[in-house]
C-alpha cells in the first residue's frame, strides 16, 4: 500500500488469496483521502479448466511445493490506472496522466 | 430498500429489514432478514460526485461515508446465510471487485445468487455475466421497472435450498 500511495504500479508474482483481496480493499478504504482516491486491482489466475489431467496434477503439486506463485497480481493507484480491463486469460491496463491539483 | 439516485454510493450505511416473507408459486414460504449493504468498490473519488452536481463539501463528506460503508459491507460478509450479489448488466463483469466478492463468498461457503440489474437497457449483456460466472444462477431483472421479480424470488428459494 505504501508503494501504491507513492503513485507506483505494483506487479506481484502469484495471486492474493480471496480473503487477502478483501483485506486489501478494506485497507484501501481506510486510506482514502482528498489525495489518495483508491486502487485498481487485477489478479490473473491460471485457468485450471483448460488444463489436461497431467497438467492439472503438475499445477497442484507445484502449488503445494512453492505456494501460490502461479498467476500474478497488479495493484495501481486509481489516480494513474484509469482502468484494468480483464478477460479470463489476459488483462489490459489503461493509464492516465496524473491530474495536477491546485 | 435503499434510496436510488444517479449519484454513485447512494447506499452508504447497512440497512436491515427483519421478518420478510416471500411466497413462491408452489405456496412455499421463505422468511428471512434482509441486509442491504453499500456497494463494494476499490476507489472512491469525491470529484466523481462533484461531476454529478454535488458541492465540494458534500462530495467529500459522501466519499468519507462511502469508504466506511465499504468497510462495513466487507465485515458483514461473514454474517450472511446467503447473498444476492447485484451486478450492473451493462458493465464489464470481469472487474476484480466482482470476482473478489463472489470469490470471498465461495471461500466462506455462502450460497450466492447473482442478480443482473438493468436488463431493460439495450447495452445490457447478461450472456457476458453468464460466461464470467458459469457456476452460479444468474437472474436478469430491472429494479427500475420491477421486471422478472418472480424469477428473482424463485432464485432465492433455489439458493437457500
Amino acid at each position: 500500500m505504501t508503494i501504491v500511495k507513492q503513485e507506483k504500479i505494483v506487479l506481484l508474482e502469484g495471486q492474493l488469496q480471496k480473503e487477502e483481496e478483501a483485506t486489501l480493499i478494506e485497507q484501501t478504504m481506510g486510506e482514502i483521502s482528498d489525495k489518495f482516491r483508491g486502487i485498481e486491482l487485477a489478479v490473473i489466475y491460471p485457468e485450471k479448466n483448460n488444463m489436461d489431467v497431467l497438467k492439472r496434477l503438475r499445477f497442484d503439486i507445484a502449488r503445494l511445493l512453492v505456494g501460490n506463485r502461479q498467476g500474478f497480481t497488479i495493484v495501481g493507484p486509481a489516480s494513474i490506472v484509469k482502468r484494468i480491463k480483464q478477460n479470463p486469460g489476459s488483462i489490459e491496463l489503461l493509464t492516465q496522466e496524473k491530474r495536477r491539483r491546485k | 430498500m435503499s434510496i436510488v439516485s444517479n449519484v454513485p454510493h447512494e447506499t452508504r450505511e447497512i440497512l436491515i429489514k427483519e421478518q420478510i416473507s416471500i411466497k413462491n408459486k408452489k405456496g412455499k414460504t421463505l422468511s428471512f432478514s434482509l441486509v442491504d449493504t453499500p456497494g463494494i468498490a476499490t476507489k472512491i473519488d469525491y470529484e466523481d460526485f462533484m461531476k454529478r452536481g454535488l458541492k465540494e463539501g458534500i462530495a467529500k463528506k459522501r466519499a468519507k461515508e462511502a469508504t466506511k460503508g465499504v468497510i462495513e459491507s466487507i465485515k458483514w460478509l461473514d454474517s450472511m446465510d446467503a447473498v444476492a450479489v447485484v451486478l450492473d448488466a451493462t458493465e464489464d463483469p470481469y472487474s476484480q471487485v466482482n470476482i473478489t466478492i463472489v470469490g470471498n463468498l465461495q471461500a466462506r461457503n455462502i450460497p450466492v445468487l447473482i442478480v443482473a440489474n438493468k436488463v431493460d437497457l439495450k447495452k445490457a449483456k447478461i450472456n457476458k455475466l453468464m460466461d464470467a460466472f458459469p457456476q452460479y444462477t444468474i437472474i436478469g431483472i430491472s429494479a427500475k421497472y420491477g421486471t422478472h421479480m418472480d424469477e428473482f424470488y424463485e432464485g432465492l428459494f433455489k439458493v437457500v435450498g
